[in-house]
């Protein structure tokens, strides 16, 4: 799997290319946790050129949100295929993580979260 | 428990006989057919109609899931790899081989434990019943086919 990590405004867009299996599962932590290190906490997960999800890489998305959550940050999960879609769907995942239909909606939802109440 | 899986193929069997006809899957004289075969045979509906090749079984899938509202996941998809192997540990095999059931996926916190189990039929509701009691889990079922469970056990048990 191909990760890219760009930056759009304050908030970290990690987008996936490939199967999120379990050899892709290393890395991908590997990378989130420097984030999380360097405090880059609000990251949207790009989901849309994943063809294939398989239960370590779903597991990985829910540590992951766990994790930024618990840094008091936040991680959405944007424009999910249709398959990774579909696992969200029948593992109940998509009522524990954020996921939105698309990239801009999910930088915009951060940059509220991250930019907090307005007074 | 022993009665469930007769119970299951006893109400797959009559919804198959009222829906199949009106949904124009098969025709009434088609049905006729296949019921005398049925019970001559000693087999159930759907059995029987695969067997005739009256139905394919990605159809039938398809009409369950269209009309219960199921997901169909091709869990046989990558040879089996969406599978989470260490679920093997929640059901026995022979309730897995008995009952044409596969756990897939389980995702837990500290609020709930989920599981997604694989049935071949939207009938399974007992059975479905069971393996949340079994495991503690709320269970969401989804639809595949006979072939791809019977794979999957002998793959990852």
């Amino acid at each position: 799997m191909e990760i890219n990590i760009g930056m759009e405004g304050d908030v970290v867009v990690v987008d996936l290319t490939g199967d999120f299996v379990a050899s892709a599962v290393e890395q991908f932590t590997t990378q989130l946790a420097k984030l999380m290190e360097k405090n880059f906490l609000f990251v949207v997960l790009n989901l849309d050129k994943v063809n294939f999800m398989d239960s370590s890489g779903l597991g990985a998305c829910m540590a992951a949100h766990k994790a930024f959550q618990g840094k008091k940050g936040a991680l959405i999960c944007a424009k999910p295929s249709e398959a990774v879609a579909k696992i969200f769907r029948v593992t109940r995942a998509d009522q524990k993580l954020k996921v939105s239909p698309t990239r801009p909606e999910a930088v915009k939802a951060l940059q509220e979260i991250a930019a907090g109440p307005s007074s | 428990m022993e009665q469930s899986s007769g119970l299951k193929s006893m109400q797959e069997d009559t919804w198959l006989s009222e829906n199949l006809s009106p949904a124009r899957v098969i025709t009434a004289v088609q049905l006729k057919i296949a019921l005398k075969q049925a019970q001559e045979l000693s087999l159930p509906l759907r059995e029987t109609l695969l067997r005739l090749r009256m139905v394919k079984e990605s159809g039938l899938l398809a009409l369950y899931a269209k009309h219960f509202g199921m997901d169909i996941l091709n869990i046989a998809e990558h040879d089996y790899q969406m599978v989470d192997k260490s679920l093997t540990r929640l059901l026995p095999l022979e309730f897995c081989l008995k009952h044409k059931v596969l756990p897939v996926f389980q995702i837990a916190d500290d609020e709930s434990r989920e599981l997604t189990l694989a049935v071949t039929t939207p009938f399974a509701q007992e059975i479905i019943a069971e393996v949340a009691r079994l495991t503690g889990c709320r269970v969401t079922p989804v639809l595949t086919t006979v072939a791809a469970i019977e794979g999957g056990i002998a793959k990852l048990y």
